[in-house]
């Protein structure tokens, strides 16, 4: 085989090359054309063994050549890999591509929500927390003393017909019920605390009522108790429009009128503007502007005395409303006895 | 209350309030009286016109009344309303009957409350406008059937004309409990006068001076609970009449018109807040009665045809009710409450003793609520009428009535008036405000209040004797701020002089609901209140906290555990076809308590319930150590788990924990307390609340929270952690059905003391071959890389632990 044989050769083997990488479509393609080409079994390794069989003086010049052809295709070669090697890493990635979307039921846990009377509770201890108040607790089970007789109401008087109670089979007859407010709270917190006493006290009540669609035999009240030297009316009257505003937004407003509670004296009814029509009249508020959320006044110089605080030294307030309520006017809740029914849609659709 | 306008005006103009000729006189003068009772605790709770509206009703003769086939409710009437013809009306009253005069509203009137009158067809009968009662027409709140017009009316005449309709407006008041003196005209129209400054005076009364009066025999009452009795005798009252507006009053106010006699009672309890009551005198032995307690089991029958029994003990202690008595010592009423039947006024009643009394409000109260019965005159005496108003309300009867008595016979018991001292600096200091005084005392002395001062800045007030609320400096307070105006009471910032704060448990609450809902669990609030026997379907056969006047038997029974709440709440929710419910709650459950102790055992509790319909739910155990890891709280400290049959189901029930799997169920244990229970819930106790429908599983949860997750952990110092490499091997042990996971996992964590180590279960293998649990153990040194040959000792001390008597077997 002389120069011009070999030149030959090696132009074909190069051609075939040139024709065989232009249909390299994989790394695994481009493994096989080096492995058939440069590899030490490969077409180019082929020829430098005929090397041999050449005259001495040819084979620099044919080993030059030779060499010359291996490090072009083993540059292209090279050239081409990253390429080809991307092209595999997005087919990997296209294999593994899915729908995020396909959820099978029973996958997901769902998130669960706090019952509304808690959300609503929350958020007024947070405002009143914020004010400065401690939160105070007190049993569901009351005595008769604490839930009445200390909160100046005697047997027989009226205030008790309107909030019938249950007594319970404990006991003398009669002498513990379900208690009918968080008041008798107030008289533990009076009891037990140091003063100044700056304190709200939330918590579920029993009525002995029918339950419809604004009552459940069982609810939930907040109460608050202010005691301290110097506390005066006007305070009462500006902690329960500061509550207003921060709970129910600058566009509320409260106002007190006279009523009659008989822990209290002065005692007062706090009405806030209509959140429905905004003061301006309709039929949630029969056309006053105003609603009644709950009752207020000064601590009644009898329930001092019940507990033992000089009234002629300490004067204090008290105000409580109901939770639910709150709750049932913030969600438009049309009957309150899907509170208690625990329907899941229902707890989870606010 | 219902407070009637033109009545009001007889005390005071009020009239005069508004501007007459223009527009919307009535609006303008409602708004504004509503205004100043509203501001003054007199709430408001409606506002009804009357007489107004009615331009287009007039009178109609009823001519013909026909059945409607298939119709039993209405009838087709014909009637002449003065057209030339007579019109078809279908109507659904049945108190007339033909010849008899009925208003008639045709089509395209306008009712009061803007209920408009169309052209109608029932049971295929047009009906050419409706026949009205008086509710409808706003002239009274009688809705039993036609308003029945005197036969003198002319038919096609306007209504308004032909009876005289007068425009007039009705409030319905909220008089709260300690203003027995608002609760009737002259009350509320001396508050309002006070606040417009308007002159006020009483209405016309009868002279009774030259009346023969006589003190009543003082065996006449014999009781501390009456102070005065006041007996008129009237000769023939059959011919009285009492004016046009006695009656028209009464039914704007919510009362019928009966005859003379009963409705100048009525009427003069309205408007002065006294009760009378009027005795037939010829069912009377003697024109004589008297007051004294009822014996034990004393029996009556009220005006209601109701059989009483009278002074019956309850529960022991005593009871005492009044009764109002003839000559012979007969019942013949609850006194204060409700007369007898036997000398009830009749249509041929003639001549009447008038009973003006004054009673104990306290002892009312009690009969009033002992015999469950309430009725206008106990509503007052238990709130407490003014002890002056008797002489004035008979000398009202008498004139209303126009006639004099021929005899009066009185017993009185008087007290002296109340005296209530103020410090005005005081006054000043509880409501936070300087008050124009002068102008304050003004407005108590028409309000019939009385004074003198003491001292410099005391003021010693004489209270008038229909004021009972007015007893203490602070209710003086009262008065003078209601007076100032509530409203104009500058309100201040409270500054208060601490930080305020959640307790430990509180915040814990929220961070228990907030990690439940998290894991999505929904809260739920269920009835504390239970049905007999729903706990001890549940296996509870302990003794019960239950109510004792319960609304319903449903809801007598206080919960000892949360169970059956949830237990409902599940059903109600399988019912409505869900396959996947997980619920928690928070609440009380209570116990009867030790001997001696009033208050029951109340304890907070926290349940989950998790339901699947297909697969598993929430594992109970895997979220009881997740909320103990949560709130770094360590379960293998001070707290054991042991199966529930260890302790028996009778001492878990006993604790309130219920509706367990038997076998497939924990208990949580501190010192010898149960304090949570947890596991699968017991099928039966499923299909219970789900029936059929229940064939999914339910794990369950339940925790005292006080003694669990309530505890405050133990500061700890944060741990460093091991930066060498950390070793892996399985352990496979063969154990007995009995053998609790945690526990052998607590053996083996507790064998690798020292190193940083985490001991999990990775398999669970029940089947022919017995049982099998296989752990993952990884394990660290906090100081060097553990070596083969120190790894070999490790592995055999977590087998060793694993195996020691009682325990585990490995598996090859």
């Amino acid at each position: 085989m002389d120069l011009e044989e070999l030149s030959s050769t090696l132009s074909s083997i190069e051609g075939e090359y040139r024709e065989r990488s232009a249909a390299v479509a994989s790394l695994h393609d481009l493994e096989t054309l080096r492995s058939e080409f440069v590899s030490k079994k490969g077409k180019v390794a082929l020829v430098y063994r005929q090397l041999g069989a050449m005259p001495a003086e040819m084979r620099p010049k044919a080993g030059e050549l030779i060499n010359a052809l291996r490090e072009r295709i083993e540059a292209d070669i090279a050239a081409a890999a990253p390429a080809l090697e991307e092209a595999a890493r997005l087919e990997r990635l296209a294999a593994t591509a899915g729908d995020p979307s396909a959820l099978v039921a029973g996958v997901r846990r769902g998130a669960g929500r706090l019952h509304l009377v808690t959300r609503t509770r929350i958020q007024l201890e947070d405002i009143f927390v914020g004010m400065g108040f401690t939160v105070e607790e007190g049993p569901e089970v009351e005595s008769e003393w604490y839930n009445f007789e200390a909160l100046n109401i005697p047997k027989y008087h009226p205030a008790r017909d309107g909030q019938d109670s249950f007594y319970l089979n404990l006991g003398e007859e009669d002498s513990m019920v379900l208690r009918t407010h968080t008041s008798p709270v107030q008289v533990r917190v009076m009891q037990n605390r140091e003063l100044p006493i700056y304190a709200i006290m939330p918590g579920r009540v029993f009525r002995r009522d029918t339950a419809d669609a604004r009552h459940t035999v069982g609810f939930h009240q907040i109460e608050g108790l202010v005691v301290d030297k110097g506390i005066t009316f006007g305070h009462l009257a500006g902690t329960i429009e500061n509550f207003t505003r921060e709970y129910f937004g600058p566009d509320i407003t409260s106002r007190l009128r006279p009523a009659y509670f008989p822990f209290t004296e002065p005692s007062a009814e706090f009405e806030i503007t209509c959140t429905i029509c905004k003061g301006s009249g309709c039929r949630t508020c029969s056309h006053t502007g105003w609603i009644e959320l709950g009752g207020c006044g000064m601590v009644h110089p009898n329930v001092f005395e019940a507990v033992g605080v000089d009234s002629e030294q300490y004067s204090g307030f008290a105000f409580g409303f109901g939770i639910d309520r709150l709750a049932q006017m913030r969600w438009e809740i049309p009957d309150m006895r899907v509170l208690t029914e625990n329907d899941i849609r229902y707890l989870s659709s606010v | 209350m219902r407070a009637v306008l033109s009545w009001l005006c007889d005390f005071a103009d009020f009239y005069s309030l508004a501007d007459r000729q223009a527009p919307g006189y009535y609006d303008v003068l409602a708004a504004t009286l509503a205004d100043a009772m509203n501001a003054r605790g007199l709430v408001v709770e409606g506002i009804e016109k009357s007489g107004m509206g009615l331009d287009r009703v007039v009178v109609a003769k009823v001519v013909e009344i026909h059945p409607i086939k298939g119709a039993e409710r209405i009838r087709r009437i014909m009637v002449d309303a003065g057209a030339g013809e007579l019109e078809q009306i279908v109507c659904g009253a049945f108190n007339f009957s033909e010849g008899d005069h009925v208003p008639l509203a045709r089509v395209g009137t306008v009712l009061p409350g803007d209920f408009a009158i169309g052209l109608r067809k029932m049971k295929g009968v047009e009906s050419h406008g409706m026949l009205c009662s008086a509710r409808e027409l706003a002239l009274g709140t009688d809705y039993d059937g036609l308003l029945l017009l005197d036969k003198g009316t002319d038919p096609g005449a306007p209504l308004a004309e032909a009876i005289n309709v007068v425009p007039d407006i009705v409030f319905d008041l909220a008089i709260e409990a300690n203003r027995p003196d608002a609760n009737c005209h002259l009350g509320v129209a001396r508050e309002l006068a006070v606040h417009f400054r308007l002159p006020f005076s009483i209405p016309a009364l009868a002279d009774l001076c030259g009346v023969k009066r006589s003190d009543l025999d003082p065996g006449a009452v014999r009781t501390e609970g009456c102070d005065a009795l006041l007996l008129a005798r009237f000769g023939d009252v059959s011919a009285a009449v009492v004016p046009d507006y006695v009656p028209r009053r009464l039914g704007l106010a919510g009362m019928r018109s009966i005859s003379a006699a009963v409705d100048a009672s009525n009427y003069v309890m309205l408007e002065f807040g006294q009760p009378t009551h009027p005795y037939d005198l010829a069912a009377l032995p003697a024109a004589y009665v008297g007051v004294r307690e009822a014996g034990v089991g004393e029996e009556l029958t009220t005006l209601d045809g109701k059989r009483r029994a009278l002074s019956v003990p309850k529960g022991g202690a005593p009871a005492v009710d009044m009764v109002i008595v003839d000559s012979n010592d007969q019942a013949i009423g609850v006194a204060g409450v409700m007369g007898g039947e036997s000398s009830e006024i009749g249509a041929d009643t003639r001549s009447v003793l008038l009973e003006v009394a004054h009673f104990s409000a306290q002892m009312i109260a009690k009969t009033s609520k002992r015999l469950g019965l309430r009725s206008e005159a106990s509503a007052r005496f238990e709130r407490g009428v003014d002890p002056e108003i008797a002489e004035p309300a008979l000398a009202r009867y008498s004139q209303l009535l126009g006639i004099l008595p021929e005899e009066i016979a009185c017993y009185r018991r008087t007290s002296a008036p109340a005296v209530v001292r103020l410090r005005l600096a005081r006054l000043e200091a509880l409501l936070g405000a300087s008050l124009p005084i002068e102008k304050l005392v003004r407005d108590l002395e028409l309000m019939g209040f009385s004074w003198h001062r003491i001292e410099e800045g005391v003021l010693e007030f004489v209270i008038p004797s229909n004021r009972p609320d007015v007893r203490i400096e602070a209710d003086l307070v009262e008065e003078f701020a209601r007076h100032y105006g509530y409203a104009n009471i500058e309100r201040r910032q409270l500054l208060v002089p601490k930080v305020g704060h959640l307790t430990h448990a509180q915040r814990m609450r929220r961070a228990i609901s907030e990690f439940s809902a998290a894991r999505g669990f929904q809260e739920a609030w269920s009835a504390t209140l239970l049905a007999p026997g729903e706990q001890e379907a549940y296996g509870d056969d302990a003794a019960k906290i239950t109510v004792s006047n319960p609304m319903a038997v449903e809801e007598s029974v206080l919960r000892r555990s949360l169970v059956p709440g949830m237990l409902r709440s599940l059903g109600a929710n399988l019912r409505r076809g869900e396959a996947h419910v997980d619920l928690f709650e928070l609440g009380k459950v209570f116990s009867i308590p030790a001997a001696g102790a009033d208050f029951p055992n109340e304890t907070e509790r926290a349940a989950w319930l998790s339901y699947r319909a297909d697969g598993g739910p929430e594992h109970a155990y895997g979220l009881l150590a997740d909320l103990f890891d949560r709130f770094g709280l360590d379960l293998s400290s001070g707290f054991e788990l042991v199966r529930s049959a260890e302790i028996g189901p009778g001492a878990l029930a006993q604790a309130g924990y219920l509706g367990l799997h038997p076998g497939n169920s924990l208990v949580l244990v501190a010192g010898s307390r149960v304090v949570g229970a947890l596991g699968m819930l017991h099928p039966q106790a499923l299909a219970h609340v789900g029936g059929e429908g229940a064939t999914g599983q339910a794990g369950y949860l339940e925790l005292d929270l006080v003694a669990t997750l309530f505890l405050e952990p133990e500061l700890k110092r944060a741990v460093s952690v091991s930066p060498y490499p950390r070793a892996e091997f399985d352990l496979s042990f063969a154990v007995e059905r009995e053998m609790l996971a945690v526990h052998l996992e607590k053996r083996v964590g507790e064998a690798l003391a020292g190193l940083e180590a985490r001991v999990q279960l990775i398999d669970e293998y029940l089947g022919a071959g017995g049982r099998s649990l296989t752990y993952r153990v990884t394990v660290a040194a906090s100081d060097r890389t553990l070596g083969e040959a120190e790894l070999r000792v490790i592995r055999e001390r977590a087998i060793a632990a694993a195996v020691e008597p009682g325990g585990a077997t490995l598996r090859g």
